[in-house]
């Protein structure tokens, strides 16, 4: 506070605040480059060197840089070509062209955005290109026609390079690399991917023109290095920052975070499963949301969430929203997987198993003396419906009527079809529902039950605190 | 509809006039002086006697063949007629044409000396007769180019140009004036009049038999010749094409059978629309405005109102006059230089009181003028295959003094503009045209009728304005019609100028929304550009009020002939200046060595092959194979340019090189559009261009060059029906074909794998294949391609080449670890002034990049948990005995695996997340994820490797 008090003008602490959000937004939603990337010196010199002869010398090139995802491969480019643009000569020199293998999914849409971006549909004026063919006839001309000491280099970059693996003949890539092979316009052909196998990919002509230049990018990074990360990536720049004494206090506070036992632990855990720079990202995201006026430094406590979670399961999480009927379902369901071991079942027995129970249950039974259809208010206990694997539950516990079968399978699908992804059809025929059958009404919905490797126990548990306190629902244990 | 129909079914009979004036026994063949043409049914004929110039048919419509006539035999019952044959500036490779030494004219045409040309053709290819003049070298190109008429000032023997004498010429024309023998019908044709003889050209005599072959002027004869002819006579004045041909005889030939031959070919064009769409790329030959467009003109203005022509007439003028500088390009040198400025405003002025005005006869003049022109219209809209418009049928008020004339002139004009470019044959349009059955009227004595319209004209201008009072100054005012026709007056001199204004003065009637720049039309002393003539006209037009169907190239098309190009650099590139980057920039794959070495034999073979083919002007196929970077495409190229230059030094005859590549076009049907584009510089749709290249092919042509076609990655033209690699495989085996194919793909038996019998067997078994390199060639390779740099150590050099022999033998792989082999010597040496060599240890290092597969450095690299799932995979397949295993199955084993290692076991996500990123690398090999935990899961990498790379941790 003395401090504080020293500094002519103190900023006021919400101002701070604002300032360190953004700072650190900035820096972990990538939109700053680093200085320079860490633990990459080697394959950044070879980069640097090759990108600068294409671009002074104008020697053609073609290179790949594989690495798994989140390793900083596009990171390490766009360093490279922020250095390489930085030079005087070689900004005005170099023509880029950055192609995303996601974006420009077939060698049309490629050549298209290609002409784009050199700006060549200046020469062609406002005509629009005719056909594929002759885009590809007027590109390769137009590489033609340079040649190494006079033309402007160009580089290409193709992002998601496999998938332009999968073009039809590889066309675009054949040209590309042709071009790389022979005395024509300059080029560059850097290729980003995370397929270890790429190279495999590659049609043997055009594996042959390509010069097998592979920047491997592999995080070896130990975990004090990791640790390092953690805190350079939160570090407030003591020059740059507005208030000193605020960044002071910051950088402090997160040194004596890094010190902290439970948060070691927690980023271990964290480093163990990934080391990923984007998930860890979205880590320091997450506490970072928790910073504000109040809580003006990171806590353990806020890491400690935010691990928490980042790292809890989806389809637990799904659970937990499940309604008393769609777990009663979901527990009738595990109860018959373990029976019949993985091998599919249909809702018929499902249903059964709802209501057998009922009927078997220990004399508790005010199940519905009617046929199936009718909605009368059968009484399941939980308990004793799935007595046998588990006699802890001993008790009878109020549940809601037993439903309709259409009802039920309605609501299979809509609680737990979703989690198959895809169209419609595709949902009922994981769940193993022909259309058929299920317009026709009959009960022969199979079901596969996934996502369910916790123990019924658990699942109990998750009921139980779901549902205590809900009126009408009784637990009995 | 039917009557056109049957008439273009009418067939040309060929008869030889009177009887044989030699007999050759040892050929057994007869000589004679004179062919005959005519229609079946038409009793017109055409005369082809020796010395006359023809048009031939040949593969490109728009520019038949030229030549010369100096016999006629009959051999074995077939017609042949010996020729000498002329060349057109597209014909002569462009590449030579830098030779002339200036900009070719359009209608120049050389007098061929060349070696390596049939010059006897049968008599059915003749298409028309033309006209050719010799011009002394010194002289200049007449101004105006018609298109009719042709130009010689050169000869061309595939080498050189050569000045070409008069005689050469002139004996041709000394030769033409003979006696036809057709009594009655056929007029003798005209004595050899010296080109542009005014005296000649004047006379209406002279005239009316030029354009027809058709009997004397002498009225007499010319009433019994229109009794006799009927329609075809007068629709011979009427196609005015060849009104002007006053001072050549060949004009005598302009034969109604083979106009009706050129008829049924334009007409099944026209049909087709697409087919005659032509993009021209880079012919400067070809005139910007096309027949097409003539008619599209003419249909145009025929729809318009009067009101709106006029409204239109004063915008141009408007625009005219806004641009004067337009018009002084096109000022005549002839003219009076002061006055000229306010002359040539004038008679658009006048036009324009004219239209105006409206006074009674002009209008009628104006109406009479537009629906004469829609009736002789008529026929070439049908020929066209264009709709008709109710409109043109009537015909009702026609002034018949005028009409005569009047109605020739529009049809004068359609007949050119269809033509002009396309057939250049004889128009045919109102040979039976029934559309004008009430114009009996003196036809054939045209030129009374002329002169009696001029004069009526020029009285009513008179009375109308009289600003406008030279009658030459109507002619200031060309409108562009005029240009494009192929104008028969050109060639007229003074005397002709009241015909020249008065049609002038029709034209521009007809065609207001074009009075632009003024032409020049006199043979002016100072030759012109005529493209950039019709250019800036064809800009300063009018847009068009009815859209036309058929596309016509008006819009300059300048953007598409723009050569593309990558911007240059502002710096230019640094030269290597270490002994290893020169070194570098040596083995750089793109570096052309200066010999090939290691191929020599293979260059050998097929040095031989090609050389044999161009000389002996036949075709042949060859196969070429060979794993990917052993030289095939190079040596090719090699052999290409020693052939190139033997052509030069005039060892073998001269041909031409195509090269096309599987790769780089994006349908096998577009090999015919490249191949088609780089022969000729069309542009043309897959189908189209395959036609034209088959015609081409299989037809004769006189002094066609040898064709070398390169078809590089073959494998890429397959197709179901294999279409493309048959006709590329039955070109070469026509007889005139001359053509011959080369063709590279990777696999051996490709022929046998995915040919069909019929088109394996057309390839042939002269194959080739190319081995791949040893490891002595690859060094020797790399030895010459360094050339004396010293940069890497000899052992150095054999450990890179041993290595890739080993592996590939691909010379571009060897090449790029060389290079970087060169890198890594800059960068780890310690003075980066003087690197050194390049040692073992820097192969050894790049060797390791390129080779070296990044799985086990990768699974090392891996965070924990990954680590951990691998080896649940490992285990898992162990328990199992099968090489694949779910997600759940592995779940259950990384989670004990998790708990004997003392780490919290990982959420079903996280453990789902972290087998995704192994699969994203391939490490594992995944079903989709939509499968949750249900999706299988296999190794991408050996068990070993992954073991290993696990326990070396």
């Amino acid at each position: 506070m003395s401090k504080r008090k020293l500094k002519d003008s103190p900023m006021p602490i919400g101002e701070c605040i604002s300032q360190v959000q953004t700072l650190l937004r900035e820096r972990l939603c990538h939109q700053q480059l680093p200085q320079r990337p860490e633990g990459v010196d080697s394959q950044h010199k070879h980069l640097m060197e090759l990108l600068k002869r294409t671009a002074v010398h104008g020697e053609s090139n073609s290179v790949l840089i594989i690495g798994p995802r989140g390793t900083g491969k596009t990171q390490l480019l766009r360093c490279v070509l922020a250095e390489l643009l930085a030079e005087e000569d070689v900004d005005k020199t170099l023509l880029q062209v950055h192609l995303n293998g996601l974006l420009q999914t077939d060698d049309r849409i490629a050549l298209k955005e290609i002409t784009r971006q050199l700006s060549l549909e200046n020469v062609v004026g406002d005509q629009v290109f005719g056909s594929f063919a002759e885009n590809l006839a007027f590109l390769l001309e137009a590489l033609k026609k340079g040649d190494r000491s006079s033309s402007r280099p160009v580089l290409f970059i193709l992002d998601e390079f496999d998938l332009f693996a999968h073009h039809k003949n590889q066309t675009l890539l054949y040209n590309l690399l042709d071009v790389s092979q022979s005395a024509q316009t300059p080029v560059a052909v850097v290729g980003l991917t995370c397929r270890l196998d790429v190279l495999e990919l590659l049609e043997k002509r055009v594996k042959s023109r390509f010069s097998h230049r592979q920047i491997h990018l592999l995080p070896s990074l130990s975990f004090s290095q990791y640790l390092q990360a953690v805190q350079a990536q939160l570090h407030l720049p003591d020059t740059t920052f507005p208030d000193t004494t605020f960044c002071y206090d910051w950088n402090a506070s997160l040194k004596a975070l890094c010190e902290d036992k439970s948060v070691e632990a927690v980023l271990l855990r964290h480093f163990n499963s990934t080391k990923d720079f984007r998930s860890l990202h979205r880590l320091l995201m997450a506490i970072l949301c928790r910073v504000s006026v109040n809580n003006p430094t990171i806590k353990p406590a806020d890491l400690l969430d935010a691990s928490r979670l980042l790292s809890a399961d989806a389809m637990t999480n799904v659970l937990h929203g499940l309604s008393i009927l769609e777990l009663c379902l979901v527990i009738a369901m595990k109860h018959l997987n373990d029976i019949y071991d993985g091998e599919p079942f249909n809702l018929q027995m499902v249903y059964n198993g709802l209501r057998a129970p009922a009927a078997a249950g220990g004399g508790a039974s005010r199940g519905r003396g009617g046929g199936g259809g009718g909605a009368g208010p059968a009484r399941v206990p939980t308990g004793e419906a799935h007595a046998g694997p588990q006699p802890d539950h001993g008790g009878a516990a109020e549940v809601p009527p037993v439903p309709h079968r259409c009802q039920a399978v309605g609501r299979l699908r809509l609680r737990l079809g979703p989690e198959e992804g895809g169209r419609e059809e595709r949902r009922v025929l994981h769940l193993g529902l022909p259309r058929r059958v299920c317009s026709g009404g009959g009960l022969v919905l199979c079901v596969t039950v996934r996502h369910l490797s916790q123990s019924l126990r658990q699942l109990y548990q998750h009921a139980e605190r779901f549902y205590q306190g809900k009126p009408g629902v009784k637990l009995v244990r | 509809m039917a009557r056109y129909l049957t008439r273009n079914r009418l067939r040309r009979i060929y008869k030889w006039g009177g009887f044989p004036v030699s007999h050759d026994r040892k050929l057994k063949t007869d000589e004679y002086d004179s062919l005959h043409i005519s229609l079946e049914d038409l009793p017109r004929t055409t005369v082809i006697t020796n010395g006359q110039y023809i048009l031939i048919e040949g593969v490109d419509d728009d520019h038949p063949y030229v030549a010369k006539v100096t016999k006629l035999i009959e051999s074995d019952k077939k017609k042949k007629a010996l020729v000498q044959w002329f060349a057109r500036v597209g014909e002569v490779p462009p590449n030579k044409l830098k030779l002339l030494g200036r900009e070719p004219h359009p209608q120049e045409i050389f007098y061929y000396e060349g070696p390596t040309c049939e010059d006897e053709i049968d008599v059915e290819s003749i298409l028309n007769t033309v006209q050719v003049k010799f011009i002394p070298v010194g002289a200049p190109f007449p101004d105006v180019d018609r298109q009719e008429v042709l130009y010689v000032k050169l000869s061309w023997n595939t080498k050189v140009f050569k000045v070409v004498t008069p005689e050469q010429i002139e004996t041709a024309t000394a030769a033409a004036p003979r006696l036809v023998p057709t009594p009655g019908r056929l007029r003798p044709a005209l004595p050899p009049s010296p080109p542009c003889s005014p005296a000649l050209a004047a006379t209406p005599r002279s005239r009316a038999p030029s354009r027809r072959a058709l009997p004397t002027p002498d009225p007499m004869v010319m009433n019994r010749a229109a009794a006799a002819g009927g329609h075809g006579v007068r629709g011979t004045a009427s196609a005015g094409k060849m009104v002007a041909e006053a001072e050549s005889m060949h004009s005598a030939s302009k034969i109604s059978a083979s106009k009706c031959l050129s008829g049924k070919r334009r007409s099944c064009v026209a049909r087709t629309p697409g087919v005659r769409k032509k993009l021209e790329l880079s012919s400067p030959r070809k005139s910007l405005m096309d027949g097409d467009e003539g008619l599209c003109q003419l249909l145009d203005e025929d729809l318009d109102q009067d009101v709106l022509m006029v409204q239109r007439s004063a915008t141009t003028l408007t625009r005219l006059m806004s641009q004067p500088g337009g018009l002084t390009p096109a000022r005549k040198t002839s003219r009076a230089a002061g006055s000229w400025g306010s002359q040539s405003m004038k008679p658009v002025l006048s036009y324009m009181s004219l239209g105006g005005d409206s006074s009674p006869e002009t209008a009628l003049q104006d109406s009479d003028r537009e629906l004469c022109g829609v009736a002789s219209l008529e026929d070439e809209v049908f020929d066209m295959g264009l709709t008709l418009t109710p409109r043109r049928q009537a015909t009702p008020r026609r002034n018949p003094a005028t009409r005569g004339q009047k109605a020739s002139t529009p049809s004068r004009r359609a007949d050119r503009a269809t033509k002009e470019h396309s057939l250049g044959v004889l128009a045919e349009e109102n040979e039976n045209s029934p559309m004008e059955p009430a114009a009996p009227t003196p036809r054939t004595s045209r030129r009374k009728s002329a002169q009696l319209v001029s004069s009526r004209i020029r009285k009513q201008l008179s009375l109308l304005d009289d600003v406008h009072s030279d009658g030459d100054d109507s002619d200031e005012f060309l409108p562009s019609v005029k240009e494009l026709r192929s104008s028969s007056d050109e060639e007229e001199e003074p005397q002709e100028e009241e015909e020249e204004e008065e049609e002038e003065f029709c034209a521009r009637l007809d065609s207001d929304d074009e009075i632009v720049a003024k032409k020049s039309k006199r043979g002016a002393a100072a030759p012109r550009t005529p493209r950039s003539a019709r250019k800036s006209q064809a800009s300063m037009r009018t847009p068009r009020k009815t859209p036309v169907k058929k596309a016509t190239p008006t819009t300059p098309r300048t953007p598409r002939h723009a050569t593309p190009s990558i911007p240059s650099r502002s710096l230019p590139a640094r030269q290597p200046g270490s002994a290893l980057e020169e070194a570098r920039a040596r083995l750089h794959v793109s570096s052309v060595p200066e010999s090939l070495p290691c191929r020599e034999q293979e260059f050998q073979d097929i040095y031989n092959f090609v050389e044999s083919k161009v000389m002996d002007g036949t075709g042949g196929c060859m196969y070429i194979s060979g794993v990917p970077g052993t030289g095939k495409t190079a040596t090719v190229h090699e052999v290409i340019r020693s052939l190139q230059r033997a052509s030069d030094a005039d060892d073998v005859p001269a041909f031409n090189f195509i090269e096309i590549n599987g790769m780089k076009m994006t349908d096998p049907h577009q090999a015919y559009v490249q191949i088609l584009q780089k022969l000729t510089g069309q542009k043309a749709t897959p189908d189209h261009a395959a036609a034209l290249l088959e015609k081409r092919f299989s037809h004769a042509g006189p002094k066609k060059e040898s064709t070398v076609l390169l078809v590089d990655e073959l494998d890429l033209l397959w197709t179901r029906k294999q279409n493309v690699m048959y006709n590329l495989f039955d070109w070469p085996t026509r007889r005139h074909g001359r053509l011959v194919v080369l063709t590279i793909a990777n696999t051996m038996d490709l022929p046998e794998r995915i040919m069909i019998n019929r088109v394996a067997s057309r390839l042939g078994l002269t194959r080739m294949s190319f081995q791949p390199y040893s490891f002595k060639q690859l060094q020797q390779i790399i030895m010459s391609r360094l050339n004396k740099v010293k940069a890497f150590e000899e052992d150095a050099l054999q450990l890179v080449s041993r290595k890739v022999a080993a592996l590939s033998g691909d010379a571009r792989r060897c090449l790029d670890i060389c290079r970087r082999a060169t890198e890594i010597c800059e960068h780890t040496s310690l003075d980066p002034g003087a690197p050194g060599l390049v040692g073992m240890s820097h192969v050894m290092q790049a060797l390791d990049e390129m080779f070296s597969s990044a799985y086990v450095t990768a699974i090392r690299c891996a965070s924990v948990q990954e680590q951990l799932f691998l080896r649940s995979v490992l285990m898992e397949f162990r328990r199992l005995g099968l090489e694949e295993a779910t997600f759940q199955q592995v779940l259950v084993q990384h989670q004990a695996l998790c708990r004997v290692e003392g780490l919290q076991p990982p959420s079903v996500s996280e453990a789902l997340a972290a087998c995704q990123r192994l699969g994203a690398c391939r490490l594992l090999l995944l079903e989709p994820s939509r499968l949750g935990v249900l999706q299988r899961v296999r190794l991408n990498v050996s068990q070993d490797d992954v073991l290993y790379a696990l326990k070396a941790e």
